[in-house]
């Protein structure tokens, strides 16, 4: 149906995440009548970030800088350390600007039925650091999923005995949305993860 | 208590209706017609208002007309007098859309409650003799509509327990570390835990309401109850940890969790004895009927309305007395519809039931 080059970009496109064959034909076919330095730009930008991205030594984040621009800045807490489970995580802390600690970056989480256990996840170079570092307390923010529940629970049991303070993120009412308006699950939840209040 | 009924339904497109507007009696309704005319069809219209999704299929676009691309399923309902309206429409290519009142509704939970129905099918007559699963099912069905708590805490269960049994497989074949089970068990014990109270509370609820229908039914003093096998119990050990504990090196040979909410069984009784075993098949089916109809009063009483009970086929596996038993008991609750080969079937002599002839897509209503 189409030229053999044009057929191969299309099912090269199409291997990428969410990109079904009517978007891979449609991203073929803008590269096609894009100028030939524009389709330039692109190739240099993927192999540039290809072979110049890569972990922080510290926080396992992915960066072109090592150690990452958040791990050498000197004004953020060095005692705090916030656990997340991909670069994304670290990306939506960082927009709330409140968070002012270290992060440590697992890429994943514990899934059995995915092949991925503790030893594909960055949890060596975690407790590395924490044998290095002077770290005071330590934030699990994985996901309230079952499987990044199981990661917290695993975590937890290897940090407890060092002695450092753990807390967990907690799950709940959106901020701003009104009792009557979120949804049942969320308000489920959220009764489920009550606390006391405490004066 | 609100007494519920459906007014009006509206097929278009729907299966072998092209385009039907009935009218129903707020009474029993029963739909004759031969095998493949399309009266179970009428039950999955109904049972899509209340659920949101056909109980039969699993594809929404295989209840479309052959040929059509698009069916609307249009039901007015009236409860104690006041009027509404409740669709469901799908578009292969726009998808389904439930609307209560021309309001959009994303939980189907929502609908149940506006609309709550209960199915009774032959397969259902087998309750006490088929597998543990189908009767689970039976206490995870009533209690999954009625909590999203519930539903919740089912879904995160049975993810965990997927993990784990993924965990002991690889276990056993690659000798990772037992300890890695740890971070799940924690998790199957908080899930499993609330999920067994839950149903020791909905059968502590419908108990009286299944030995008082079973009097009705089989017209004879024997007593029905139930017990809840629960694995945990049963192992002699009451602490869910230590008996995960106890039974890791079992379950990593089988592959398989072997205790919990996801192997216990509902074992019914008939004085005091295991009607799997010692009940005759007659008995066996006013003991299922007397369960279905607990299930009935039992949704009545939280829902504060009367489910809509819809009998597909039941009644040719009926002999006359139970035939007689289950339609009065049923008048007794909502509005009913009943599906039936043969139209004398259904117990005359209780007057009040209106008839629909339903041939090949088409419905007649017999006044």
């Amino acid at each position: 149906m189409y030229a053999r080059s044009i057929a191969q970009l299309i099912e090269e496109l199409g291997k990428l995440p969410g990109i079904g064959p009517k978007s891979a034909q449609r991203l073929a076919f803008h590269l096609l009548f894009q100028s030939k330095e524009e389709v330039k730009a692109l190739i240099e930008a993927i192999v540039k970030a290809k072979e110049e991205v890569k972990y922080c030594s510290q926080c396992q984040n992915l960066t072109d800088i090592n150690p990452c621009p958040i791990c050498s800045d000197l004004n953020r807490e060095k005692w705090l350390l916030c656990v997340v489970e991909n670069p994304q995580d670290v990306a939506a802390m960082e927009r709330i600007r409140e968070y002012r600690g270290q992060y440590h970056v697992l890429h994943g989480v514990i899934s059995p039925m995915d092949g991925v256990g503790p030893e594909d996840l960055k949890i060596r170079e975690l407790l590395q650091r924490l044998s290095n570092q002077d770290i005071k307390e330590i934030i699990i923010a994985t996901n309230p999923t079952v499987e990044g529940e199981a990661t917290a629970m695993y975590l937890a049991k290897l940090i407890k005995p060092l002695g450092i303070k753990l807390t967990r993120i907690a799950r709940g009412l959106p901020e701003g949305g009104d009792i009557d308006y979120v949804d049942q699950l969320t308000l489920v939840r959220a009764l489920e993860g009550r606390r006391e209040i405490d004066n | 208590m609100i007494f519920l009924f459906i007014s009006k339904l509206l097929l278009s497109n729907f299966r072998n209706y092209e385009k039907t507007t009935i009218s129903f009696s707020s009474n029993i309704n029963v739909l004759y017609g031969r095998n493949g005319s399309g009266k179970t069809n009428v039950l999955e219209a109904i049972n899509i208002l209340s659920r949101g999704k056909s109980q039969r299929i699993t594809k929404d676009n295989e209840l479309i007309m052959l040929d059509k691309d698009a069916f609307l399923i249009k039901g007015l309902l009236n409860s104690n007098g006041y009027e509404s309206t409740v669709q469901c429409s799908y578009n292969q290519g726009k998808g389904k859309k439930l609307l209560y009142n021309g309001q959009s509704i994303t939980n189907s939970k929502e609908l149940f409650s506006q609309l709550p129905t209960v199915s009774f099918l032959p397969e259902n007559l087998d309750l006490i003799k088929g597998g543990p699963e189908q009767r689970r099912l039976f206490l995870d069905d009533i209690l999954v509509v009625i909590s999203v708590q519930y539903k919740d805490y089912l879904n995160r269960y049975s993810k965990v327990l997927y993990q784990r049994n993924q965990l002991l497989k690889d276990i056993r074949k690659k000798g990772l570390t037992k300890d890695a089970l740890d971070s799940w068990d924690n998790q199957l014990i908080y899930y499993g835990d609330r999920i067994i109270k839950y149903r020791y509370k909905l059968l502590y609820e419908i108990r009286p309401f299944l030995q008082k229908n079973y009097v009705k039914l089989a017209d004879s003093e024997e007593t029905v109850t139930f017990q809840y096998t629960n694995t945990l119990a049963e192992q002699g050990e009451d602490q869910y940890d230590k008996l995960l504990l106890k039974k890791r090196e079992e379950d990593i040979a089988r592959g398989y969790t072997s205790v919990g909410p996801h192997r216990d069984d509902l074992l019914l009784l008939i004085n005091q004895q295991k009607a799997r075993s010692f009940a005759s098949q007659g008995q066996q089916r006013s003991i299922v009927l007397a369960l279905k109809l607990a299930e009935v009063e039992y949704l009545a009483k939280i829902l504060g309305r009367w489910p809509i009970l819809l009998l597909d086929d039941v009644m040719s596996e009926l002999d006359v007395q139970r035939r007689m038993g289950l339609v009065s008991l049923a008048k007794l609750t909502g509005q009913v519809f009943l599906t039936t080969t043969e139209k004398d079937h259904v117990p005359e002599e209780l007057g009040s039931a209106t008839y629909f002839f339903i041939d090949n897509g088409s419905i007649q209503r017999k006044d």
